[in-house]
């Protein structure tokens, strides 16, 4: 900085103190911008505008650069001190994001009005992306203009930023996303954006939805708060046999059953809906006296079963965790094919373009579900982004091997 | 074996660092320390390897189980550039901090919890992790090396910049990759690469702020104290986005719960 500190501001060539106050005018008028406009709507380019923004976009940017690339302008436009001010912004901008809670609020404050709760929004966030975009352009233009091997690990990543900056900004306004709840009972064929009905490019309908939890952990619950002791692993049980010691008692896990229901004195294994899991624990005290006792979780039919160990301390079985969970589903085409899909967490199938994920169900009923969650999404800008990525990946295992190792004789 | 036995395990690990720092009191820059330094990261490993048989999943899911992971690369790390460089204070310094994870973890047993949720239960599971503990332990050196400049004044800022160049540039690819295999695995896992959830909004943060520095570090040749000083607040950024994002107001629906 001190070098750049030798001239006056605004006299060629630009550096970091000019690249600060132009940034920052820009950040201060977005924000002036949002706090004075009212009801801006969302800006959103879908395509065939996108691409014809972008088109302009780069043979302007292009063309400048041809014309004028010895020009201090251009110079300063592609310079790290403009990096360095950008990417600062940035930080200060999601470092706002990272604090507030970013929900969508019509509630009329300044909070809202300065899209401090929806920063992604915010004209200013949408001219900090275009600065990056035009900073990252012409400081690759310049490297390709004289490319060498050394210029590779800059361009790979400088490249697979841009095209993600790219992807994320023009190409959000293409993707599509609907979120349904399928049945067994029903075809579902279309669903609903705010009023409109939308008419869906095929339809669903689930076959059988499964669903595997963990043994579920069994807790001692203080009555004083109704919370479940924690802190320490050595006061859950879970799993045959496994023990606990608590004040002065031995708890010991007799016998688990994932899922049965309370006939006569106990429980018994059945598959049937509402069947909850249950655990006979035995419980013996400092003198050696046995107690014996079934506790159960309870489920949507059937109340659950605590057991108090003393007057302040109670054992009660958790909520079950899910193991997994998955749709058979059948796909109806508007070609009058019928085909079938499991669709899993963490599984999502592709069917013509668009991809289906797994994403919820009827919690309260759990195993027995009566209907499942299913989004399907279409982004035709993934592989765009995916090709950012990729070149970022490489870039970035080159910095790792040649960064600062090899060019540094000092250390 | 699980977490019960892990009070021995680290006892013996801090035991062993601190020979280490006793050799190298009585003798600096003998090598021999190395044997006992290595010796208690394989101690760690070792229990990390246990723990993995022991759950049947990776131990990568809970706040302790990655405090393992990285009292295991960071004294890893610390051996590594005592040995090429004969550092001693960053030896000591890389082996207190994993001493201090492992104290923390000691006093902190977690409620053992042998399940993995189905959004865990994928191949990029294992890969993000640990490349971002890699990162994580690169980037508390670095971290170090900063304090060091910025409060010892007889330290020489240009190589204390340099060294810390060493590992910034290692340990920022590994956050990089650790960032874009999230981003791949959130596409499978949530249907789109990256939602701004608050655990991604402050890992994209402490990101950035190692940006800063290493463009900061391309642009000035010339070493200062100011660029330690980037390193010594991306740090803070970074222990937020650990352990810190839970606490915050932004947090509240986050889809990266589970870790806590």
């Amino acid at each position: 900085m001190r070098n750049q500190n030798k001239k006056s501001i605004w006299v060629s060539p630009w550096g970091f103190a000019e690249s600060s106050l132009i940034v920052t005018a820009l950040m201060v008028s977005g924000f002036l911008i949002d706090l004075f406009s009212k009801n801006r709507s969302e800006i959103e380019f879908p395509y065939p505008i996108n691409i014809i923004i972008l088109t302009i976009l780069f043979v302007f940017i292009t063309a400048i650069f041809l014309t004028f690339k010895k020009s201090y302008f251009v110079k300063w436009l592609q310079s790290a001190q403009l990096a360095i001010v950008t990417i600062s912004w940035m930080l200060l901008l999601v470092l706002l994001m990272g604090i507030f809670k970013q929900e969508n609020s019509s509630e009329i404050s300044i909070i809202n009005r300065l899209y401090l709760s929806n920063i992604l929004s915010s004209s200013a966030f949408l001219l900090l992306q275009l600065i990056l975009l035009i900073n990252l352009s012409f400081a690759l233009l310049n490297r390709f203009n004289k490319l060498n091997f050394r210029n590779i690990s800059f361009i790979l990543n400088h490249l697979g930023i841009l095209i993600i900056v790219i992807g994320l900004g023009f190409g959000s306004g293409d993707i599509s996303k609907y979120t349904l709840k399928i049945s067994k009972n029903d075809i579902t064929w279309k669903t609903k954006r705010g009023d409109t009905e939308i008419e869906l490019p095929f339809a669903f309908k689930l076959i059988a939805f499964r669903l595997e939890n963990f043994p579920a952990k069994i807790g001692i619950v203080d009555n004083q708060t109704d919370e479940i002791i924690k802190g320490n692993d050595k006061i859950i049980l879970t799993g045959q046999d496994s023990i606990i010691y608590f004040n002065g008692k031995t708890i010991r896990l007799k016998k688990y059953l994932q899922n049965s229901i309370l006939f006569g004195k106990g429980f018994h294994l059945v598959n049937e809906i509402g069947s909850c899991s249950a655990a006979f624990v035995e419980i013996e005290d400092v003198n050696n006296k046995k107690q014996t006792a079934w506790i159960s979780r309870g489920s949507h039919l059937y109340p659950s079963v605590l057991f108090p160990i003393d007057s302040s301390y109670t054992l009660a079985m958790l909520e079950p965790e899910a193991k997994s969970y998955k749709s058979d589903i059948s796909v109806y085409f508007k070609s009058g094919d019928i085909q079938q899909y499991t669709i899993e967490v963490n599984k999502p199938v592709h069917i013509n373009g668009w991809d289906i994920y797994q994403t919820d169900y009827n919690k309260e009923l759990g195993e027995w579900s009566d209907y499942s969650v299913i989004e399907m999404v279409r982004d035709p800008w993934l592989n765009v982004i995916y090709f950012g990525v990729f070149l970022m990946m490489a870039g970035v295992v080159l910095l790792i091997f040649t960064g600062r190792i090899n060019n540094n004789e000092l250390v | 074996m699980n977490w019960s036995s892990f009070e021995i395990f680290g006892y013996v690990a801090i035991f062993l660092w601190l020979i280490g720092f006793i050799i190298n009191a009585i003798k600096p820059g003998n090598k021999v320390l190395l044997f006992s330094g290595l010796a208690g990261s394989i101690v760690i490993g070792v229990f990390i390897a246990t723990l993995w048989n022991y759950l049947e999943r990776p131990p990568m899911r809970t706040l302790a189980e990655t405090r393992l992971w990285y009292a295991f690369f960071l004294s890893l790390i610390g051996n590594i550039i005592y040995f090429k460089w004969k550092y001693s204070w960053f030896y000591i310094f890389s082996q207190l901090l994993a001493i201090l994870f492992i104290v923390i973890n000691i006093l902190n047993p977690e409620t053992y919890n042998k399940s993995l949720m189905p959004a865990l239960q994928s191949i990029w599971f294992i890969p993000h992790v640990v490349v971002y503990m890699i990162a994580y332990a690169f980037l508390a050196s670095s971290f170090i090396i900063s304090i060091k400049g910025l409060f010892n004044k007889k330290t020489d800022i240009q190589s204390i910049v340099r060294l810390a160049d060493n590992v910034v540039y290692i340990g920022f690819g590994f956050l990089t990759m650790g960032l874009l295999f999230g981003a791949l695995w959130a596409k499978k896992a949530w249907g789109h690469y990256w939602t701004w959830d608050p655990k991604e909004t402050w890992a994209f943060i402490s990101w950035v702020a190692y940006l800063i520095y290493i463009h900061n570090r391309s642009l000035y040749k010339k070493t200062s104290k100011n660029q330690l000083f980037i390193l010594f607040f991306a740090f803070i950024l970074l222990l937020v986005c650990w352990f810190g994002v839970q606490y915050l107001p932004s947090a509240v629906n986050s889809v990266h719960n589970y870790a806590y």
